[in-house]
């Protein structure tokens, strides 16, 4: 209520408005906050036991969405990403993961564990940088 | 967003060229894709 009412004195006065810096950073936060939430959700259900009976289709599907995460992470340059592209490219060449051995599967997840947890930390970290250049 | 145009955009974050429109819409889109692997995963 209290900016609504800022934004009608601004308006009338002709001022430019502009939405103000504790507003952006509230919504920065949240939106940290959700992805750190999704990540550590992933992070829980990407595991060895759900893969493990999970059809041979699913977990192409799996691997091919958490490759084209990677793919974008290593485009906004999170290390992690990019250091473990060429492993990540094997864990995609797991599409006919029918006959892939538990270990192969075990290594795949551990790549992707990895990962995940580079982007939550760059993304952090992205956050962390824009609230110091706010502030 | 397709995967292409996310890439396009994270190569904009890394160079700091993205506005703070382009990011928070990155990572809405970056999110959405991230929850389509959790709902996969759950299902």
């Amino acid at each position: 209520m209290k900016f609504e009412m800022f934004n009608k004195k601004k308006s009338e006065s002709n001022v430019e408005v502009v939405e103000p810096t504790k507003e952006k950073n509230e919504k920065k936060n949240k939106l940290l906050q959700i992805t750190e939430e999704t990540i550590e959700k992933i992070k829980g259900v990407f595991t060895y036991e759900k893969l493990k009976n999970a059809t041979p289709e699913k977990r192409k599907i799996v691997f091919d969405k958490v490759k084209t995460i990677l793919i974008i992470a290593a485009a906004a340059g999170v290390t992690l990403a990019v250091q473990n592209f060429g492993a990540m490219d094997n864990v995609t060449s797991l599409e006919n993961t029918a006959d892939a051995s538990p270990e192969t599967i075990k290594e795949s997840i551990g790549v992707g564990m990895v990962v995940l947890s580079g982007i939550g930390i760059w993304i952090k970290n992205m956050y962390n940088k824009e609230r110091e250049q706010t502030i | 967003m397709t995967t292409e145009e996310l890439t396009v955009l994270a190569e904009k974050i890394k160079i700091g060229k993205a506005t703070e429109e382009e990011t928070i819409k990155f990572h809405e889109e970056f999110n959405k894709l991230i929850k389509e692997v959790e709902d996969l995963l759950e299902k």
